[in-house]
């Protein structure tokens, strides 16, 4: 009988509209409070602050309603920020592709996240961001150098190049994380 | 400065209050144990990895006590007064220390107060702004920053500038060594000596000479600190660093480097690239690999996505290999016509010296000079010896003689006179009286013109005393009107035209005053308030009487307009003309 209950009460959470939890995670200066309210503000200069603690905002996007988790990266919140990652739908990963000699801080970020027993499975957006710097890594030179397809074997995974002040890319990225965040909502009812 | 002291008491109260908290908990002894188990929960949660098994453990037994209604041997102990604390407790006190939440060596820590606190070094201002909080480092440019200016940092670039906090980063020892060696007057100083301190902020991080402090400052970071802290050192004094011109050029505007073969392509042309960097060619493990611009979406290995894009691959190594080949020939052809054209160019050159020397072009042109030469002397001297000839005739002539003696008599006699004028002037003869008439006119001619100033600025017509409230003039009495009494300017306006004993209690906008005020202007021109209200009346009669003449056809109409604008003589003829008709009326009834 509360198994029963239970079964329903899923099936009207998942159903009914309910906002999808999506955390933003990258190193600091990764970009990843610009690229959120880019999403929000896609005409206007956003200038922002080292990120203290987290932004978060309600992103509805091609009828995909998401909560946008932005977690400033530091050692303050590295402790706190576990306790956000139950029912998350997916995680953009942005890494700031100019920055290579902080890649292998961003691997043990990826595979921090990816040892987690709450993100299981869940798909990950991957913006190799700040492709007008030179000497950037390009898409599938970061793929190969931070070894993604390995890391990230057993579930879905995607990475867009991106130049997130010139709201290059960050759409199509969008697109791919919308579909497959209701496809797997569609699976699981 | 104030506020890093801040951060500094924040982290030693932060690190105090678990032990606080502690000694509350193993003080009180008669508070109920759920009070007692939050308190703990939270020391655990502060304290983190070291004993949180510890307080786990404390936690879940102390949870199934309650459950079963019963105190443990545990929850006794808590209890217990200090003496009998468990290892855990007192183990409580240490950890928390520990993990103060900068968790950097506490020498470190030392290092960059003290750098924080040296006036002399600037770093308790932000390099940017001079805002006083500096909590922000970029490292790699050894400057401090405030919250605000280290955000515009970020945007920057990990390159041009790598931030790091203070408070919530560790930074490593290399990067305090470069803190040390560096710091915002180092930075400042070495700017100046290149000239690019007033270039805005994004551009003056990425010249040449900036690019090579930041190598400099690694390399001096990684050799380690000198005994005096860094202070010796002085960027501007090193040999190896580029020349003032050459350090204020930019480096983005310089080469770049892309990815296909590492070739060196200018900045437009990589922008061109990077528009169409979807189809860029690139090396991976050595093999080539077509990219479309997005990454793959299979859990496959990348491998495999080099695999799908094998025929393409196969296209572009031949074709690239066609290009070079032909580039190579196209350019052997260009040597060798080069080579020819050179060669023929040198022939030709040859031949020409060779026939100028057998035609012996010099010394014809040496015969033709020479024969000029002459020429010219004697044309020279033909023409001296005809003009001194007239000259002489000119001499001789009687009436230029004439004339000059004349001209020089009179201008002899102008100047004595001249002179004498001036004497008797100086002595105080007639002359004199004359030249004081002059001065005098020349005093009084200023005057009038004062006058009139002061004129026109009475007989503007809303100064006039008994002038008419036409519409116009209440425009103009704007210092008076209720609507504009607010404005300052008005009032500046009105202190210019009222005495100085009225300027203290000024009217406020209501008409009694602003009579009274007029009353006393009027006086102060010599005008009587009788006057006025006899003008008036004077006024309302012709007004009734033109409109008894006339009616509503009034011939002088438009000089009752003038009447308006206080035109008394108007207004006077006006008034002559009327009385003259209505006698001339009344006469003929």
């Amino acid at each position: 009988m509360g198994s029963y209950i239970s079964s329903i009460w899923k099936r009207f959470q998942s159903v009914d509209g309910q906002h999808s939890r999506i955390l933003l995670m990258g190193l600091d200066a990764a970009g990843k409070t610009t690229f959120l309210y880019k999403l929000i503000y896609p005409e206007e200069d956003i200038h922002t602050i080292p990120t203290i603690g987290f932004n978060v905002e309600n992103i509805t996007y091609h009828g995909v309603q998401f909560t946008m988790w932005d977690m400033g990266y530091n050692r303050q919140v590295d402790r706190l920020r576990r306790h956000y990652f139950p029912n998350t739908s997916g995680i953009i990963f942005i890494v700031d592709s100019a920055d290579r000699e902080r890649l292998e801080t961003n691997i043990a970020e990826l595979k921090y996240l990816i040892e987690q027993d709450d993100l299981r499975e869940v798909p990950i957006l991957f913006y190799a961001n700040k492709q007008d710097v030179r000497e950037a890594m390009v898409p599938a030179e970061l793929i190969d150098n931070m070894g993604i397809g390995e890391i990230c074997k057993g579930r879905k995974w995607f990475v867009q190049g991106s130049v997130v002040t010139k709201k290059e890319g960050i759409y199509e990225g969008m697109d791919w994380l919308a579909k497959t965040v209701q496809e797997l909502r569609n699976n699981k009812a | 400065m104030n506020s890093f002291k801040n951060s500094m008491i924040q982290q030693e109260s932060q690190a105090a209050r678990p032990s606080k908290q502690a000694g509350q908990f193993i003080g009180a002894e008669s508070r109920p144990l759920s009070s007692l188990l939050s308190v703990t929960g939270n020391e655990g949660y502060d304290c983190g990895a070291p004993k949180k098994d510890g307080s786990k453990h404390q936690r879940k037994s102390s949870l199934t006590d309650i459950l079963n209604g019963q105190q443990s041997q545990r929850a006794r102990r808590l209890q217990s007064p200090l003496k009998n604390q468990l290892p855990y407790q007192k183990a409580t006190l240490k950890p928390a220390q520990k993990l103060s939440y900068n968790q950097q060596p506490i020498n470190q820590q030392k290092v960059v107060h003290s750098l924080l606190t040296d006036s002399k070094s600037l770093n308790h201002t932000c390099f940017e702004c001079n805002s006083h909080g500096t909590q922000w480092v970029s490292v790699n440019l050894a400057i401090f920053l405030c919250l605000k200016c280290s955000g515009l940092h970020r945007g920057y670039g990990v390159q041009t500038s790598f931030i790091r906090s203070l408070l919530m980063d560790t930074l490593s020892q290399k990067q305090v060594a470069a803190l040390e060696t560096g710091g915002n007057r180092q930075l400042k100083k070495f700017m100046e000596f290149y000239g690019i301190a007033g270039i805005g902020s994004p551009q003056r991080y990425q010249t040449v000479a900036i690019e090579w402090y930041r190598g400099k400052l690694r390399e001096l970071a990684e050799q380690g600190v000198s005994r005096d802290g860094g202070k010796s050192v002085e960027f501007s004094q090193f040999a190896d660093r580029p020349s003032v011109e050459e350090g204020r050029q930019m480096i983005g505007t310089a080469v770049m480097t892309t990815l296909n073969g590492g070739q060196l392509q200018r900045k437009e042309d990589a922008k061109e690239l990077r528009k169409s960097r979807g189809k860029i060619v690139i090396e991976l493990n050595d093999n080539e690999v077509l990219y479309e611009g997005h990454g793959t979406q299979t859990n496959e290995t990348p491998h495999t996505f080099k695999n799908k894009f094998q025929s393409s691959n196969l296209i572009t190594s031949q074709t690239s290999t066609f290009f070079a080949q032909q580039s190579s020939s196209i350019l052997d052809q260009f040597l060798i016509n080069a080579k020819e054209l050179g060669d023929q160019a040198l022939n030709k050159g040859q031949e020409l010296t060779r026939r100028l020397g057998e035609s012996g072009i010099q010394e014809k042109v040496a015969e033709g000079t020479q024969i000029i030469l002459t020429k010219g002397t004697q044309l020279g001297s033909d023409v001296m010896s005809v003009t001194s000839q007239q000259l002489e005739q000119l001499r001789r002539n009687e009436n230029l003689q004439r004339i000059t003696s004349t001209a020089t008599e009179t201008l002899s006699n102008v100047s004595s006179s001249v002179w004498n004028f001036i004497s008797e002037s100086c002595s105080g003869g007639q002359q004199s009286q004359i030249t004081q008439k002059v001065v005098r006119n020349i005093s009084s001619a200023q005057i009038p013109q004062r006058r009139a100033l002061v004129n026109l600025r009475v007989n503007q017509p809303e100064y006039i005393p008994g002038g008419i409230d036409t519409p116009l003039a209440d425009k103009q009495m704007t210092p008076f009107n209720k609507q504009n009494d607010d404005s300052t300017s008005h009032v500046v306006e009105y202190d210019a035209f009222t005495p100085a004993f009225e300027r203290h209690n000024l009217p406020s906008s209501t008409q009694g005053k602003r009579n009274s005020m007029i009353s006393s202007f009027a006086e102060q021109r010599g005008v009587s308030m009788g006057q006025r209200e006899t003008f008036q009346r004077t006024l309302q009669k012709s007004k009734e009487q033109i409109l008894e003449v006339e009616g509503s056809e009034n011939p002088y109409y438009y000089e009752t307009i003038g009447l308006k604008n206080g035109d008394e003589r108007a207004r006077k003829l006006i008034y002559q003309r009327l009385s003259a008709q209505v006698s001339q009326k009344r006469g003929l009834q």
